[in-house]
């Protein structure tokens, strides 16, 4: 399905255009019809009832293919779980019967110009009026997908408790509500992947809130667990070891041995980032080895990399040619820069390494 | 990919490790280097009581598991036996062979050869196997090297055997031996992070050390899943010489990040010889230095991956058919059934 409903070009890590955004939207109204965009959901909010296992079987194809779901992967791996688990029923209703239809496309408004991997001092304000509504003014940054988004899972600061984790609380925001404006961010990784999103006096209301009031850092909590094991990251990287393969092993001459050294090796890296995966799939569900979704992610992230130089090495003196003619296509490039923000984006391989390690501390 | 250890074998794992434990844990390494005798005398009785070296990796599927937990809680303390050399042959070959050895071309010294049966060395390229004697005779010893600290002077015999099938048993072995003793590498760490004052506060608090912490974990717990990821194709007898070899690379890599990073958490007393982590590390060396080094292991898994592929997600094709590749690209070839080679 993937290679039938989308464009070869679409293949590569970044979805930079609102032609493509129409593409991956279309799939997922394909994929909504066949029930399988939410395809671990229970059939009450409009999913199949999938395992866990034949989710990740999923999403190893969708990330291996560059997630040709767009921003929509977001939506179904964090955003509709989280309002499974605090939303009011009117919530549970609205979103994730869209959600499961492919309607909605989410950004999350977490990140802000002070407020970065120390997301608890975020403080873009939610002032309560009069009438009960309350008035957003701040600034979120690094917004992925914020240009194509029509909702946005919104973390704004409500009150000052005596700790900064206080007076959190989440609203669900429409993007196109008057006073939103979405700048985007020229970056490395890809034009429109990163957005500054302003908000100028913009009205929110009671019942746009998830969970409770003054308590969305609980809603954080669960959010950053999904988001951190939602992604087969480790099968974009087997991917592309393999479509290395042929430039691999046909090098010779100097330098060919240790090529073919540094493929074998993120082999074994690849397969093992996989296994740390499993097992975080099996383990979160336990309540296990809180310090195991961390390891996982700092696998595959390093994979990323890792994976990404190779690639650049097989490819040569063209490595920083993009064009299909060549080797390799171009796509080395392609794929290096993408492996730049791994590290980054959703939690910094610091925070997850301060994760894992506090976790093996505090267990004793 | 959904793997659960039986409970008998966890069981057994538990009575190992409380066994050695209670007999001084990684005290009976330290007083076996310096009394070698210590090892038949003391260390050997143990192992019979709990009944470790009966155990089979031909056997079933719980006693496959239960051979391998064991190694493992042996390797937490650097058990001064040669379990791995001695559990890596099939129960029904014992009389014949005792203990079997890789080798990477020529043999000069095999740890511990000296308190056990009939031994071979097995080349890990060209497969041939041969009988190990010492050179110095029966009781002959002892080395007192630092890394090599149980390592016998010892030749090849003439008499030759097909021990090919051992080399896979051989490493996955090794492997969980080496996890064990990480294992125990990386809770001294902790615990010496979650303890240590320094400027006023614990230092698992500093970054740079919360860095090391985070290494280790990665390294331990990625080996701990690669070689149970192995051993459960030894079950099904679908590991293969690149499966074999990409478990010997990664037990040698996660060993050096291990140590290096547990090192430096410890800092100086690490390095003591009355500190547990300069015994581990001292120990584990003869098994992640025989048969070779971690550049020449990456070296033949890169030729074995361009012979008979890769099964991974995305699986590299064999260039050779898996008909025409001979014993090198086969699989493992261990009967479960408890009747050794097939």
């Amino acid at each position: 399905m993937i290679q039938s409903e989308l464009t070869p070009g679409f293949l590569r890590a970044f979805v930079s255009s609102a032609e493509w955004q129409q593409q991956a939207t279309a799939f997922c109204k394909r994929l909504a019809r066949e029930r399988l965009l939410t395809f671990a959901w229970s059939q009450e909010y409009g999913g199949a009832g999938a395992t866990k296992w034949e989710q990740t079987a999923l999403r190893e194809e969708f990330w291996s293919a560059h997630e040709p779901r767009g921003a929509q992967y977001m939506g179904v791996n964090w955003v509709g779980p989280v309002i499974m688990h605090f939303g009011t029923d009117a919530q549970k209703h609205k979103h994730l019967t869209e959600i499961a239809a492919g309607e909605e496309v989410w950004c999350q408004g977490f990140s802000e110009p002070e407020a970065g991997s120390d997301l608890a001092s975020l403080q873009l304000s939610a002032a309560r009026q009069d009438d009960g509504s309350f008035r957003a003014n701040g600034q979120k940054i690094w917004t992925s997908y914020a240009a194509f988004a029509n909702w946005c899972f919104l973390a704004t600061r409500t009150s000052r408790g005596s700790r900064k984790h206080q007076g959190i609380t989440i609203f669900l925001v429409p993007m196109d509500r008057a006073g939103i404006t979405v700048r985007p961010i020229n970056a490395m990784i890809g034009a429109n992947h990163l957005n500054e999103v302003f908000f100028d006096d913009v009205a929110l209301y009671e019942d746009e809130i998830l969970g409770e009031i003054d308590k969305g850092w609980d809603v954080i909590d669960v959010v950053l667990k999904h988001e951190r094991v939602g992604i087969a990251r480790y099968a974009r990287s087997d991917k592309i070891l393999r479509d290395l393969w042929p430039a691999v092993q046909a090098s010779s001459g100097p330098g060919s041995p240790e090529l073919r050294s540094a493929h074998a090796r993120e082999l074994v890296h690849a397969r093992v980032a996989r296994l740390l995966s499993y097992r975080t799939l099996v383990t979160t569900e336990n309540g296990d080895m809180p310090n195991q979704p961390s390891v996982a992610r700092i696998a595959s992230t390093l994979l990323d990399q890792q994976v990404a130089e190779v690639a650049m090495e097989a490819a040569g003196p063209d490595a920083v040619d993009a064009s299909e003619d060549a080797a390799l296509g171009g796509w080395a490039e392609d794929a290096w820069r993408y492996s730049r923000s791994s590290t980054i984006a959703s939690g910094t391989t610091e925070i997850q390494r301060l994760l894992a390690s506090r976790a093996m501390v505090d267990q004793g | 990919m959904e793997r659960q250890w039986p409970d008998e074998a966890l069981d057994f794992e538990a009575g190992v490790r409380g066994a050695l434990q209670r007999a001084g844990g990684v005290e009976l390494a330290r007083r076996s280097e310096v009394d070698p005798s210590v090892r038949v005398a003391v260390v050997k009785p143990i192992l019979d009581e709990l009944g470790i070296r009966d155990l089979d990796l031909s056997g079933s599927e719980t006693e496959v598991a239960a051979t391998a937990l064991a190694v493992a809680a042996a390797g937490a303390f650097v058990c001064p036996w040669p379990l791995v050399q001695q559990l890596a042959v099939p129960a029904a070959l014992r009389a014949e062979v005792d203990a079997v050895y890789l080798r990477d071309g020529a043999v000069r010294r095999a740890e511990h050869l000296d308190i056990v049966g009939p031994a071979a060395a097995v080349d890990i390229v060209t497969h041939e196997a041969q009988a190990l004697r010492t050179l110095d005779g029966a009781g002959a010893f002892v080395s007192g090297m630092a890394l090599d600290p149980f390592g016998v002077r010892c030749e090849l015999g003439a008499e030759s055997f097909e021990l090919a099938a051992l080399i896979p048993a051989h490493v996955v072995l090794a492997a969980f031996w080496t996890v064990g003793a990480l294992g125990t590498a990386r809770d001294l760490a902790v615990e010496h992070a979650r303890d240590r004052q320094q400027f006023g506060r614990r230092i698992a608090d500093f970054g740079a050390v919360q860095w090391h912490l985070s290494d280790i974990a990665l390294a331990h717990d990625g080996l701990w899943e690669l070689a149970g990821f192995s051993l459960a194709r030894v079950i099904d007898q679908t590991l293969t010489a690149a499966d074999t070899l990409a478990l010997q690379y990664l037990m040698l890599e996660s060993a050096q990040t291990v140590f290096i990073h547990a090192h430096q958490v410890l800092a100086a007393i690490g390095l003591c010889d009355e500190h547990d982590l300069t015994v581990l590390e001292r120990h584990v060396q003869p098994l992640l230095r025989r048969p070779c080094g971690i550049t020449r292991t990456l070296g033949l898994l890169a030729e074995e991956v361009a012979r008979s592929g890769f099964d991974n997600l995305y699986p590299i094709p064999a260039a050779v058919p898996a008909q025409d590749r001979g014993h090198r690209g086969g699989q493992m070839q261990l009967a479960n059934d408890g009747s050794g080679l097939v």
